[in-house]
């Protein structure tokens, strides 16, 4: 009889830890809701850059590192034209967590192919 | 025995309320702010639909994105600013837009609440389009 007694308190403690796990989940989900913001806004500034340079055919570097600095300043990242990159304000001490990166290939008015990468490290 | 039998019963739901009881006291007082949580889900919410409309704002033709007539082709991210006055309909809580540091729209509102800043082309060059939002 005492038995039955002590399951019925077993059962309802590990009912508790399980909700508590669920909770403790949908939390941590609701708190990477900022991050996740961030990064889609760091997104739409990298997908500017490269609208941008397409639609004024940039071919530099310098011009292109001007545009990134105006827009995401002291941001640590790389730009890429072709085959030249630069980095930007890039620490090899840092230990950077997350790149957010985009590239477009387009066809500019000589007929000639373009390749542009914009990189942003967070 | 039948008495020995439900004083089990009333010990174990008593306990099982007890329990209960401290589980939830323990997750609002040390696990979660319930609060907090509500609070940052509603930024989240307002910093994601006012980006939302600075999206809008320079693809839309209605508003600040350039229209070519000849071609009849919308450009997102390259602007004019002949319907700046129309901004109003698109959120009247946009105060002040900046393009490259020079003030183009102001309302009479001032305690700016969130700002956005996006890349664009303005007379064929690479500005820096700020976009504040006022309570």
């Amino acid at each position: 009889m005492n038995n039955k007694g002590i399951v019925f308190s077993l059962d309802s403690i590990f009912a508790l830890i399980i909700i508590s796990i669920l909770f403790l989940l949908f939390f941590s989900v609701t708190t990477n809701e900022i991050e996740e913001l961030t990064n889609l806004y760091v997104s739409q500034k990298i997908s500017d850059l490269l609208i941008t340079s397409q639609f004024l055919e940039i071919n530099s570097l310098s011009q292109l590192e001007d545009n990134y600095n105006k827009l995401l300043p002291n941001v640590p990242g790389y730009i890429k034209i072709n085959s030249s990159q630069r980095y930007l304000h890039f620490s090899k001490s840092n230990s950077y967590k997350k790149l957010i990166s985009q590239n477009i290939t387009y066809v500019n008015s000589f007929g000639k192919e373009v390749y542009l990468e914009i990189g942003v490290y967070s | 025995m039948k008495s020995e039998k439900a004083q089990i019963m009333v010990f174990d739901i008593l306990i099982t309320l007890v329990l209960v009881f401290l589980v939830i006291e323990v997750e609002q007082a040390y696990v979660f702010d319930y609060n907090t949580q509500i609070v940052s889900s509603e930024l989240s919410l307002y910093f994601l639909e006012k980006n939302l409309v600075v999206d809008q704002l320079i693809s839309d033709c209605n508003f600040l994105a350039k229209y070519d007539f000849i071609s009849k082709v919308c450009y997102k991210n390259n602007i004019q600013l002949s319907s700046l006055d129309k901004i109003v309909f698109l959120d009247p809580s946009i105060c002040k837009l900046v393009l490259d540091n020079k003030i183009i729209y102001k309302t009479q509102s001032t305690i700016i609440k969130t700002s956005f800043t996006r890349g664009v082309i303005y007379n064929g060059s690479f500005c820096v389009l700020e976009v504040d939002f006022c309570e």
